[in-house]
């Protein structure tokens, strides 16, 4: 029964872990009920127990996933809908979009479009006036409304590879940060309440009183002998003493 | 006064005074005359690690009070390629004083008990030749007759600049040709005025020692303040002394004296700047010497000081050792020594 779990154990990388044969199964299953296009799946289902935990998931939700969910009222609101809409396009400027309009726009307005024309963008109200505004604007729009030519597959599977390895990168990123992150708040927790216990320790044992703990500085006097002390380099000096 | 007086003069006579009277001896080595050349300060260094030698010299001392003691002494050396030689030093009498004489006996006595102290710390030695070559000129005042050995007179100048123009000694020195064996020393301050005199009269390039001379304690030499520490069993109050701020000075050696008389333990710690030295004396388990003084009782930390021309000496206690901070007399710069040392010592 866990064969098919262990096949996608072996599946390492950025490859889904539920093998081949379960995801074919999984296909037919609905979230409005159990359908049974194909009896070979069906088998697999109840030989697969990865799969048949997917299925009775699925049945438990099927009640909830068959009613569309009433929206809120406010949602129905204009003016929620409209703060929506312009926050959609403030990201959509100030996103990878938004960079690739305002220089494609540029590049137009330097190149192909004739003075005046797009008036420096001065004279221009909006995109679409921009875009009825001469021919040439009219086969850019042409070129941008048009359905874009399916990627090739291999592309695609590359383009979904570097997707996919940016988002585990991700992952990975913020799990490092946040592991250094909870023991360096640790320690600087630790430190600070050592602090504060040391502190209080001191401050409660001696008070204001200074001694050599604290940081105040001891003041240090000389005082002149008349005869020099019994060292070694003064015996050196001196040989013999009195 | 006079008695610094005329032992300047006697330097001064002994400097200048021509020896062609002297037998001088040229060694033989293998049947060809070797040709003394130019003492250096490495010549010397290696002289120090390699060079037996028996010399009977007079030592002149000079008290506190300026009074001047000519004492005779024979020093016998057996190197043995560390700066530690084997050597013995033997007292021969005072001069002018008849043998058995009270003062004839206390030097004696004195040389039984510090004789170690005379060759190790009262002469001159090259220490390390990187860092006195860093710090002192030489510099070639001709050749001279020293004990009938044909001698090289040369001049140790310090290069100390400001603030340290006038705290380092200037040397005398008249060198073997031969061995490069200091035959007669001479130490001044930048006031030319004499602390410490060597003369060789006899020279011998061998040596037949049979008992060399011990300190009256047990000397150990340590590789370092750690292994000192843990040698005297880690007492409290012990430290490592911060030198980093002395300038030219390096850790020379480190040693624990013991003295068996009282037990008592003690760790020396040289500095050097490759030829002048400075200690650091911590003796451990002692009483504190200003216990009893008005200042002890209400908190105060006190350094007891004796200076003058020859000897910087300064005292203090914390936490049962007593620190003992010495150098030469002009050395002023080990007041802020003994100062940095005593905060070291309050904040361990």
């Amino acid at each position: 029964m866990s064969e098919a779990r262990g096949e996608s154990s072996e599946s390492g990388g950025l490859r889904p872990v539920v093998s081949a044969a379960c995801r074919r199964a999984l296909v037919g299953v609905r979230l409005d009920g159990l359908g049974r296009e194909d009896q070979v799946e069906w088998d697999h289902i109840e030989q697969c127990a990865f799969c048949a935990a997917r299925v009775r998931a699925a049945s438990g939700i099927a009640a909830f996933a068959s009613q569309r969910p009433e929206a809120p009222q406010e949602l129905a609101m204009p003016a929620l809908l409209d703060s929506i809409y312009e926050r959609a396009t403030e990201d959509a400027e100030q996103g990878v979009l938004g960079q690739w309009v305002a220089l494609a726009g540029g590049d137009l307005a330097d190149g192909d479009l004739a003075d005046g024309q797009l008036a420096g963008r001065a004279g221009i109200g909006s995109w679409q006036d921009a875009v009825v505004a001469s021919p040439a604007e009219a086969i850019a729009a042409a070129e941008l409304s048009k359905t874009p030519p399916p990627p090739l597959p291999e592309v695609w599977s590359g383009v979904r590879r570097s997707i996919l390895a940016g988002v585990v990168s991700d992952r990975a990123k913020l799990r490092t940060p946040r592991h250094w992150r909870v023991m360096f708040a640790g320690a600087a927790a630790i430190m600070v309440i050592g602090l504060v216990s040391v502190g209080g320790l001191f401050g409660g044992l001696f008070g204001s009183v200074p001694n050599k703990h604290t940081l105040a500085q001891p003041v240090i006097g000389f005082a002149d002998f008349d005869r020099a002390p019994d060292v070694e380099f003064a015996i050196a000096r001196y040989g013999r003493r009195r | 006064m006079g008695s610094a007086l005329s032992l300047t003069a006697v330097a001064a006579l002994s400097l200048s005074a021509p020896a062609t009277s002297q037998t001088l001896t040229v060694a033989q080595n293998n049947g060809k005359a070797a040709v003394p050349s130019l003492p250096s300060l490495a010549s010397m260094e290696q002289a120090f690690l390699s060079q037996d030698y028996t010399v009977e010299q007079l030592r002149r001392f000079r008290d506190e009070n300026g009074s001047v003691v000519t004492v005779r002494e024979r020093l016998e050396v057996d190197a043995n390629g560390t700066a530690r030689p084997d050597f013995a030093i033997t007292f021969l009498g005072v001069e002018g004083e008849p043998p058995g004489s009270s003062l004839t006996l206390e030097w004696q006595q004195a040389y039984s008990r510090h004789g170690t102290l005379f060759f190790r710390h009262g002469s001159f030695h090259v220490r390390d030749m990187i860092k006195a070559a860093s710090n002192y000129t030489l510099h070639d005042f001709g050749q001279v007759v020293r004990a009938g050995r044909v001698a090289r007179r040369m001049v140790v100048f310090p290069k100390a600049v400001f603030p340290h123009t006038a705290d380092k000694p200037i040397w005398v020195i008249e060198v073997d040709g031969l061995t490069s064996v200091p035959l007669f020393i001479a130490e001044f301050d930048s006031q030319f005025q004499m602390f410490a005199n060597i003369e060789a009269v006899s020279f011998s390039a061998s040596v037949q020692m049979t008992a060399p001379t011990m300190p009256i304690g047990a000397v150990t030499p340590m590789a370092n303040f750690v292994a000192a520490e843990v040698f005297l069993g880690s007492p409290t109050g012990l430290i490592n002394p911060n030198m980093s701020l002395v300038q030219d000075y390096d850790l020379d050696t480190v040693e624990v004296h013991h003295d068996p008389i009282n037990g008592s333990q003690r760790l020396i710690m040289s500095y050097t700047d490759g030829i002048d030295q400075f200690m650091v004396v911590q003796a451990i388990n002692s009483l504190d010497p200003f216990a009893g003084l008005p200042s002890a009782t209400v908190g105060a930390h006190t350094i007891g000081r004796f200076r003058d021309p020859a000897v910087s000496a300064l005292v203090f206690w914390e936490d049962g050792v007593s620190f003992h901070i010495a150098g030469r007399g002009a050395m002023q710069r080990l007041d802020s020594v003994a100062r940095s040392v005593y905060l070291q010592a309050l904040s361990n």
